[in-house]
């Protein structure tokens, strides 16, 4: 995969290439254009400003949480759960790049990891596009977006018992293609090497996870659009190649007046061929979220998840109220039932405080 | 008869016109400039439909299915769209939109821009857009550059078509310089000495015109309040004076004590209208309006935003006839 995409890279070179020379025009009527100007600033708008110019796009997120109540006093914690460096830039003509380093408190250690930094070949040519390093999986629609731009605080349940807490990620290589269609139709195809979760386990380069991810999308109105994917993963379990089909469905409306929205969102998957005599096991969330007024949101979600590898079922539901003045931050105050048969309820009540200075990457759909 | 088809095929060939040209733009305004210069040889249409804050759209991947089969996509600039152009551009894997590729086109370029911060920025300062104000195509003389800016590029996409791009836009330009001054005006006088003698402010003394200005200005030098700034470019073009915003900074939702603060210069600068798009609730401006005995003016901030703004000319007709209509003139 890792070949095809720099195959691909070479001849989007050739392509690019072809394109730089300036054809002749030839000279039209002139228009007239009256010899003076309005008040104002005619410079570049992109004017570069000194040796800074070429640095990249510099970000911080910041998500402290409070733990206001859960199942043990020692729970209740008061933490600056996670900071997030990111930084991106163009590399050169072909290749952008993009570097998410995430300041996490683990147990009450400061841990720094390079949660995704990979280089992106945006126009291979042909409708299609290549990123290689670490990233973020394309599974579903919730496990590629950054925390901090959830509707809620963490991974939905199903997510977290397949792929582990932050989801599925790793390093490796993937290459998308656009279909040429009237309706939107994209596949993503993946090779990745995760660190070990409660499915994929010793994936290695030359034993890696493989997915698929198709996505087609829907404009019902101006207002309502709907994003429909399917997602097919095999990789390595501690025995086995083991499969996880999943299937995601967001629906939004947002109408032309501003300050109103809402969205639902969904996702299952199933996972079987974990080890031999394990049971299929499935699960799923279902989120809505709305907007109560300008600054005011409020989400609730249902999970439901057969932890794989084991007997254990998860049932939970969780709501939260989010109070956005900008899009630059907002608190939340959640609260988390969580149902395990094998083990005791969970309650959590949470308040998220999370701020971002800086430039940061627009997020898609 | 095998040679007359041969030499027939062969000549349609080369006979053949060259595809219209797939334009896609952020806004209405630029897909009505577009279509207006670029003609028979050109589909273009515009992203963002409706009434839609062009500051909150979102990177919806059907944009990129779109502009995946663009040949030139247009787009404000000055940050207007960086919200979403790019990831839709890189959704899009078309090499030949991207910026800097020739099928890529910031219309602002070139316009006089205004509003452009002194110094360093700060998200203190609330939404403001660092290489200015972004809202100048509400200024009809930037009509007439960005339809220059764009028959240029259509003519280097282009080149067989060059000669039409740049009469559709010579026709254009002079529309606007009809109605912004009368047809008779632009006669005896000339558009550049017109537009020249209405930047001074001047024009009045100097001519006898109809048309937008002609209409606009007996309200030169009144005071107007803006719930947005999107109406600096409208509002220096024709002479009015914005004394206030009901946003306390940019892109923030009214608070009592502002609005409180704004009615009190409402009636010291007796003001007589509120300038806001149809997508902002209206509560505030209708509170504000009431205490100075104003009147809210709900103009269309793009083409489409209100039945009359069918295309760009309509749009500034549009706003014109109604800010007129509000102030008495």
């Amino acid at each position: 995969m890792v070949f095809v995409g720099l195959i691909k890279a070479a001849a989007a070179v050739a392509a690019i290439t072809s394109h730089g020379g300036k054809q002749q025009t030839p000279q039209g009527p002139p228009i007239t254009t009256p010899p003076y100007q309005v008040t104002g600033s005619q410079e570049p708008q992109h004017a570069p400003s000194g040796g800074n110019a070429f640095n990249p796009q510099i970000g911080l997120v910041t998500d402290a949480r409070s733990v206001l109540k859960a199942a043990t006093k020692d729970d209740e914690t008061a933490t600056i759960h996670e900071a997030e460096l990111s930084l991106s830039a163009d590399v050169d003509p072909f290749l952008s790049a993009e570097a998410n380093l995430s300041i996490s408190n683990e147990d009450g250690e400061s841990k720094i990891e390079a949660e995704e930094a990979f280089g992106t070949y945006n126009n291979l040519g042909h409708g299609l596009a290549g990123r290689f390093g670490k990233f973020k999986a394309a599974v579903g629609r919730a496990n590629r977006t950054h925390t901090h731009a959830l509707a809620y605080m963490d991974l939905p349940t199903v997510i977290q018992d397949t792929f582990g807490e932050e989801g599925l990620d790793g390093v490796g290589g993937e290459v998308s293609y656009l279909f040429p269609t009237e309706r939107f139709l994209d596949v993503t195809l993946e090779s990745i090497v995760p660190e070990d979760g409660p499915v994929f386990r010793n994936a290695r380069a030359s034993n890696p996870v493989n997915l698929a991810h198709f996505r087609t999308f829907f404009d019902f109105s101006q207002d309502l659009s709907g994003q429909l994917g399917l997602t097919v993963a095999n990789g390595p379990t501690e025995v086995n190649r083991a499969n996880v089909i999943g299937l995601d469905y967001t629906m939004k409306w947002q109408p032309g007046q501003i300050n109103k929205f809402w969205q639902l969102e969904t996702e299952g998957y199933t996972a079987d061929k974990i080890a031999p005599g394990d049971r299929r096991t499935n699960g799923w969330f279902a989120a809505f979220t709305t907007q109560l007024t300008p600054q005011l949101f409020a989400t609730a979600r249902l999970d439901y998840s057969e932890v794989p590898g084991t007997q254990e079922t998860q049932r939970g539901w969780m709501a939260n109220l989010t109070l956005r003045p900008t899009e630059f931050h907002h608190w939340r105050l959640e609260y988390q039932h969580l149902n395990n048969r094998l083990a005791r309820d969970t309650n959590n009540l949470t308040l998220q405080f999370v701020w971002l200075i800086g430039s940061h990457p627009a997020h898609k759909y | 008869m095998l040679t007359n088809l041969l030499f027939l095929i062969a000549f349609g060939v080369a006979a053949a016109p060259p595809k219209p040209l797939v334009v896609v733009t952020t806004t209405t305004d630029l897909a009505s400039i577009a279509q207006s210069v670029g003609g028979d040889h050109v589909t273009a249409s515009s992203l963002i439909v409706g009434t839609r804050d062009p500051h909150r759209i979102e990177a919806k991947p059907s944009y990129m299915g779109r502009v995946s089969r663009a040949d030139l996509f247009i787009a404000v600039g000055l940050d207007l769209e960086v919200g979403y152009e790019n990831p839709i551009l890189q959704g899009s894997h078309n090499s030949r939109v991207v910026v800097g590729a020739p099928g890529h086109l910031y219309a602002a370029d070139g316009v006089a821009v205004l509003e452009k911060p002194e110094g360093g920025v700060s998200r203190a300062q609330g939404d403001i857009h660092p290489f200015g104000n972004p809202h100048y195509w509400e200024d009809p003389y930037n009509g007439r550059v960005i339809a220059q800016h764009i028959a240029d590029k259509l003519a280097d996409l282009q080149p067989a078509n060059a000669h039409d791009f740049h009469v559709n836009a010579n026709a254009f330009v002079h529309q606007i310089d009809e109605h912004m001054f009368g047809a008779a005006a632009v006669q005896k006088y000339g558009a550049d000495k017109l537009w020249a003698w209405q930047s001074q402010g001047v024009l009045s003394q100097k001519a006898t015109v109809s048309g937008w200005a002609g209409r606009m200005e007996p309200l030169r030098g009144k005071p107007v309040l803006a719930y947005h700034r999107s109406w600096v470019y409208f509002a220096n073009r024709f002479g009015l004076r914005i004394v206030g915003e009901l946003e306390p900074k940019p892109g923030l939702d009214p608070t009592p004590g502002h609005i409180q603060d704004v009615v009190n210069i409402g009636r010291q600068q007796g003001v007589k209208a509120i300038m806001q798009e149809p997508f902002y609730s209206d509560k505030a401006a209708r509170f504000v309006a009431g205490r100075i005995g104003g009147q809210v003016v709900i103009m269309p901030a793009s083409v489409g935003q209100d039945p009359g703004a069918r295309d760009y000319i309509s749009l500034i007709d549009t706003n014109v006839a109604k800010v007129a209509a509000a102030m008495g003139g």
